[in-house]
């Protein structure tokens, strides 16, 4: 269904208050969305539940990005990142996503819950290089191993800001710039 | 109404309600459409209409039974979310109109709250490990949400100003007890260095006192020594007087030889003019010769005897000559000697001098030393009070059986009450004012070691208390300081006194007055 929409260069701007909810089984499959959700990407309910959660991934998204995430939940850990999402007629809106394990009663990982925030412009705009870079870098092959090469092109930005990934991040979305930068 | 006492309990529900009125109506449609077709005839408009209604009935139950099926998934949604649990939401509402906005309404709020809790779970969960960067993000959640998770940041902010607070103080605890618990070790180091020193010292005193008693003795041979060359010098002196008077006595001989010798020669001209006159007179004069030969050969054996004599005073007055100059030559090897003792005498004097100066110096130096082993034993008291009232007395046993003991127990007190303090000391003013701030360096140390086992994390005023304590063993133990240094100076001005004072009695040196003046047996 992806591949079917044609990205635009059309930005959606999110309001300060908007909070975008969805929540996935444990294979990513949508299990609720909220409706700033629909309204945002431009998709109804029946559209979106039962559906892969990559359904809304932005072909500008380094793949790298996901790796680090599903590692990171895979540990029952919370995730934070930057993401530009796909809207149903193409055009795309930019979040800080933090997506955390939704843990029921029992102690059972049973899915995913996602919250996603109005990023910051400043933020996008440092996010949007490194973004293009680890692009480039998933572009010059295929599998794994250039995913592998995106993911340290990512830990050598981080190495060269000193920060660690999660801290880095919240604070791009808190102030709009890496410490020092 | 039908319904006793308006009590929703013996009420149906609505899904009973819309099934019942579902059923009635259908028995109308049913009845009604039996009697007119009994009473008019079967008609194909009655059964259109008939079919219609019974089919808008149907949609109708549908819709109905479809928001029975909603309101009890809310009611479920509710249910649980009042049980806690956030993750329940309900979906797919579309073409229920107001109850689907109920259920839209009821989802954002989930949302909102389900975020607000995930949000200060992950927040505090991080805090509890310590890490305080993971701000609550407000963002999306409105009014106290909002707010509330705004005050926690701000007091996750705080909490991580008093675990840095807190971690300083526990570093600067740590840093202070490794530095304290250091302190106590060193200074018992050197107090054991200052020990052996002591030790040492007392030792080399004895050698001292040793030394000079050993000077004395050999002052005293010495003098024996120089007495007797004197006796040797004077006997030699006697003798070459002796020596001298029989000179002159054998001179007086030899003059007496000599007139001995005229008078034989005279004898001799005497007898030869006799016997020349006997022969004169020839026969007459026979006898008279024979006389005269007689008396010509006694004046030849007189003049012979009186020759041996002086040949033998002539020998004899050479060897008194060798006897004066052996006299004369032993006379100046015993002035000689007699310096030479005199030299050694001095030499031996300055010895004894100066060994009697070490054995006050080395005195001296006993008591400074001693007295920095008391004040050091003092300011480790102190440490162990200190270290005692940091971390309690389960953890500092030892130190807190050290500061228990009492101020007459301790080295000091030991030293004051029975030992040298109280020999050598206990005749000084210092000495008489040292018991009382001693006895108040003990008893404040204790009293704030057992204040501090009462609830002084929770009272400032048992906090101040202990401080007063400890502040008063300070000012007391400045004290103790102060008046054992001035016990110190004064003995040490004291040894040179005496010394000085014994220096001038001893003055010209008749070495066996100093010996009993300057006390070198009172300190041994």
């Amino acid at each position: 269904m992806s591949s079917s929409i044609t990205p635009r260069q059309s930005e959606i701007i999110l309001k300060d208050d908007d909070l975008i909810v969805s929540k996935t089984c444990l294979k990513g499959t949508i299990t609720y969305a909220n409706r700033r959700f629909m309204q945002i990407a431009g998709f109804s309910e029946q559209q979106l539940l039962r559906q892969p959660h990559n359904l809304i991934r932005h072909p500008d998204m380094p793949r790298g990005v996901y790796r680090l995430m599903w590692k990171t939940l895979r540990e029952d850990n919370e995730f934070f990142g930057f993401v530009k999402n796909l809207c149903s007629d193409g055009s795309f809106y930019w979040v800080f996503a933090n997506v955390t394990p939704d843990i029921d009663e029992h102690g059972q990982t049973r899915g995913f819950y996602s919250v996603r925030r109005k990023a910051p412009v400043e933020a996008i705009r440092l996010i949007e290089g490194l973004y293009s870079d680890m692009r480039s870098i998933e572009a010059t092959g295929r599998g794994s191993a250039v995913i592998d090469q995106s993911v340290s092109h990512l830990a050598n930005w981080l190495e060269q800001n000193q920060m660690e990934y999660f801290p880095a991040m919240l604070h791009l979305y808190r102030h709009g710039s890496m410490p020092g930068v | 109404m039908f319904f006793k006492k308006n009590v929703s309990k013996s009420i149906p529900f609505l899904r009973t309600q819309f099934v019942t009125g579902t059923i009635i109506c259908y028995g109308i449609i049913g009845i009604t459409f039996s009697y007119s077709t009994w009473r008019y005839g079967l008609d194909l408009w009655h059964v259109i209409g008939g079919v219609a209604v019974a089919i808008l009935m149907a949609l109708q139950i549908f819709q109905s039974l479809r928001m029975v099926e909603t309101l009890k998934r809310i009611e479920f949604a509710l249910k649980r979310s009042s049980r806690g649990e956030l993750h329940h939401r309900i979906s797919s509402t579309q073409g229920l109109g107001e109850l689907g906005q109920v259920a839209w309404a009821l989802n954002d709020l989930l949302d909102r709250v389900e975020s607000y809790f995930k949000e200060v779970d992950t927040c505090f969960r991080l805090v509890g490990q310590g890490n305080f960067d993971r701000h609550p993000l407000g963002a999306g959640l409105p009014g106290r949400m909002g707010n509330s998770l705004e005050a926690i940041d701000s007091s996750v902010m705080a909490m991580k100003d008093n675990v840095k607070l807190i971690n300083r103080n526990e570093l600067a605890s740590s840093l202070h007890r490794l530095n304290t618990d250091n302190l106590i070790r060193n200074l018992q180091e050197t107090q054991n260095d200052l020990a052996r020193i002591d030790e040492d010292a007392r030792q080399f005193g004895e050698q001292a006192r040793s030394n000079a008693s050993s000077a004395q003795q050999n002052l005293r041979d010495v003098e024996e020594i120089r007495n007797a060359i004197n006796d040797i010098s004077r006997t030699v002196v006697e003798v070459a007087e002796v020596v001298n008077i029989l000179s002159r006595d054998s001179q007086q001989v030899s003059e007496s030889l000599l007139t001995i010798k005229e008078i034989a020669d005279q004898t001799g001209l005497l007898a030869l003019n006799a016997s020349i006159e006997a022969a004169r007179a020839g026969e007459t004069g026979k006898g008279f010769a024979v006389v005269a030969d007689e008396v010509k050969a006694l004046s030849r054996r007189t003049k012979e005897t009186a020759e041996s004599v002086d040949r033998i005073l002539a020998s004899f007055s050479q060897r008194v000559e060798s006897v004066s100059e052996i006299s004369e030559h032993s006379r100046k090897v015993t002035e000689g000697m007699g310096a030479m003792v005199g030299d050694f005498e001095q030499q031996f004097h300055h010895l004894a001098d100066s060994s009697e100066r070490s054995v006050r110096q080395v005195d001296i130096a006993s008591a400074v030393i001693y007295n920095s082993l008391v004040k050091l034993d003092h300011v480790i008291y102190k440490q162990n009070g200190y270290v005692a009232l940091d971390g309690g007395c389960e953890e500092n046993r030892e130190q807190c059986k050290a500061v228990s003991v009492d101020h007459t127990e301790c080295r000091l007190g030991r030293w004051y009450h029975d030992g040298m303090g109280k020999e050598q000391f206990s005749h000084m003013d210092a000495y008489r004012q040292l018991d009382q701030p001693h006895r108040i360096v003990h008893e404040s140390v204790q009293e704030a070691l057992r204040l501090s086992r009462g609830n002084w994390e929770g009272s400032q005023a048992l906090r101040d208390e202990i401080m007063v304590h400890m502040q008063r063993a300070e000012d007391a133990s400045e004290q103790v300081m102060g008046l054992i240094n001035q016990m110190t100076a004064e003995r040490t001005r004291e040894e040179l006194d005496d010394h000085h004072s014994a220096a001038q009695g001893s003055g010209t040196g008749h070495f066996g007055r100093t010996t009993q003046r300057t006390g070198i047996n009172r300190v041994a």
